[in-house]
């Protein structure tokens, strides 16, 4: 059962408005970072299960890199998480610094740190946008990276969310490096009071 | 992947989910992150349990109605079952695994929490109560991890994320 009530048809167009120009905004920021051609794939809004997100790449068990962040303002608070799996986070930290490593180590503080920073450019991008739409200030979290299990990873950040219910309005983006054969995802997830703030600010019914 | 045996079947644990089964039989849980994964099993009875829990506490929380996701009901549950499956209480032992720190620290409702410190106490405490003895664990650290169960002789083969084993 959810306690989420799902929203009318204009609300879903809405919100899939804002999350493609803020997705659009973190794209070109990444874009631009690395000098490459980047294509966005799907950017989607829907209420789904949380248990979906575990079923990414090849299961709960696969390796990938998540780097997460908060960002909060007044009646509002969302949760952005960027998701690589392994192979792929290390052609994004070759390709962001221009030097090739052997392999991507949790112990390679160098790596670590341009996927963090990689996640403060996109997430930052993206709650500027919002920030924008809803006219409000948004600050947001120092961005936290874990590479590990995807469902290890994805417990400890769900689990506040789970709490709530066990649906969230998702705002999901999938973007690829077609040369490269590289691809990421980006989400957002804002709280249910904050989907509110959201329709308040821009005025939809 | 190996198991130390083969034999019966693999049922898959999801989260927030549990089972209780009698030997031969395999049960794997997947990516216990900051989630803890509880076996419990009486070796006489050849009867095993596991549970795949993700919060401490039912009370606190609203989205409650799935009671094998917090580890006070979770444990109840488990218990009423495999006893009446036929084990007997005095039996019963337990191997707890996961609540890692996944990540510094993320910010809950209630303020920064470290969901899997406080799963790892509540399994403690709860486990306790009952007079059920922990022979094993692996718990807390950083790294995720994935279990199996092998209900046959009560072993737990446990695999991290870099693919280092070790039996229980």
């Amino acid at each position: 059962m959810s306690p989420i009530k799902r929203p009318s048809y204009l609300r879903i167009d809405a919100l899939k408005e804002l999350g493609n120009i803020g997705s659009a905004h973190a794209i070109t920021g990444l874009s631009e970072l690395l000098n490459k051609r980047i294509d966005v794939s799907i950017t989607n809004v829907d209420i789904i299960p949380l248990q979906i997100i575990y079923t990414l790449f090849n299961g709960p068990e696969s390796m990938v890199s998540v780097v997460y962040l908060e960002g909060y303002s007044e009646e509002f608070r969302g949760m952005m998480f960027l998701i690589f799996p392994n192979p792929e986070a290390q052609k994004m930290v070759e390709l962001a610094t221009g030097i090739e490593i052997p392999s991507l180590l949790p112990s390679d503080e160098m790596s670590l740190s341009t996927l963090k920073e990689i996640g403060n450019i996109m997430c930052g991008c993206y709650l500027n946008t919002m920030a924008t739409f809803i006219g409000r200030k948004i600050m947001h979290s120092v961005p936290q990276l874990s590479m590990d299990m995807l469902g290890s990873v994805m417990d400890s950040i769900l689990v506040d969310l789970s709490m709530e219910s066990d649906y969230a309005i998702v705002l999901e983006t999938a973007f690829s490096f077609t040369k490269d054969k590289c691809n990421g995802f980006l989400f957002f997830i804002p709280t249910s009071e904050s989907i509110d703030t959201i329709f308040n600010a821009i005025g939809v019914e | 992947m190996r198991c130390s045996s083969e034999a019966g079947p693999r049922i898959k644990i999801g989260m927030a989910q549990f089972r209780v089964g009698i030997a031969p039989m395999t049960m794997i849980t997947m990516a216990l992150g900051s989630c803890v994964g509880i076996v419990l099993y009486d070796e006489k009875a050849g009867l095993g349990g596991l549970a795949h829990v993700m919060h401490p506490n039912r009370d606190k929380v609203k989205n409650n109605l799935n009671r094998a996701k917090f580890v006070d009901t979770a444990i109840e549950l488990m218990v009423a079952k495999i006893l009446k499956e036929g084990a007997r209480k005095e039996r019963l032992w337990a191997k707890i695994f996961g609540g890692a720190r996944m990540f510094q620290h993320v910010t809950g409702s209630q303020g920064v929490i470290q969901i899997g410190d406080a799963n790892v106490a509540a399994t403690r405490e709860q486990l306790t109560k009952r007079g059920i003895p922990i022979v094993a664990e692996s718990v807390g650290g950083t790294m995720g991890r994935t279990i199996m169960f092998d209900v046959s002789d009560g072993s737990v083969l446990m695999k991290d994320s870099l693919n280092n084993e070790e039996i229980f």
